[in-house]
């Protein structure tokens, strides 16, 4: 015996504002990379900033010594 | 597919790839103009000559 079924049984995902899971999934990826290309970019122009310098790229191993000033003491202007 | 070419294929890893590449030339370009200048000034420079003024300096100016 044939059990026929009446239509077929959509199911539909969770979404908010157009976006669901499956598609953040794929998107994943992308996203990473571009926070990767942001974040690099952000650190390009604020790499003359003193704070910037002082928080964060003084602290690169090896290559942090460029971004701190050391001058000698008796050269310093009062 | 070479390690060259990988970089174009997404957008935006070449994006990272120039910011990142920015970022680092930018260091190292001023490391090697500076130690080139220093060189090529070598003796002219204020940290060269300090000793000869600081030492002296005072007492010549009294004298004048």
């Amino acid at each position: 015996m044939v059990s026929y079924i009446k239509g077929p049984a959509y199911k539909s995902v969770k979404s908010f504002a157009g976006a669901n899971l499956p598609l953040l999934k794929t998107y994943a990826p992308n996203l990473i990379l571009w926070g990767g290309a942001a974040g690099a970019g952000v650190a390009t122009f604020t790499s003359g900033v003193p704070i910037f310098k002082s928080t964060f790229y003084a602290k690169i191993p090896y290559f942090g010594d460029y971004f701190t000033y050391n001058p000698d003491p008796e050269d310093v202007p009062i | 597919m070479s390690f060259i070419a990988s970089l174009f294929q997404r957008n935006s890893i070449y994006v990272a790839t120039i910011f990142g590449g920015a970022f680092a030339f930018q260091g190292f370009f001023d490391v090697a103009v500076t130690k080139w200048y220093e060189n090529h000034n070598k003796g002219k420079l204020w940290h060269d000559v300090k000793g000869k003024f600081l030492d002296g300096g005072d007492e010549d100016e009294d004298d004048e």
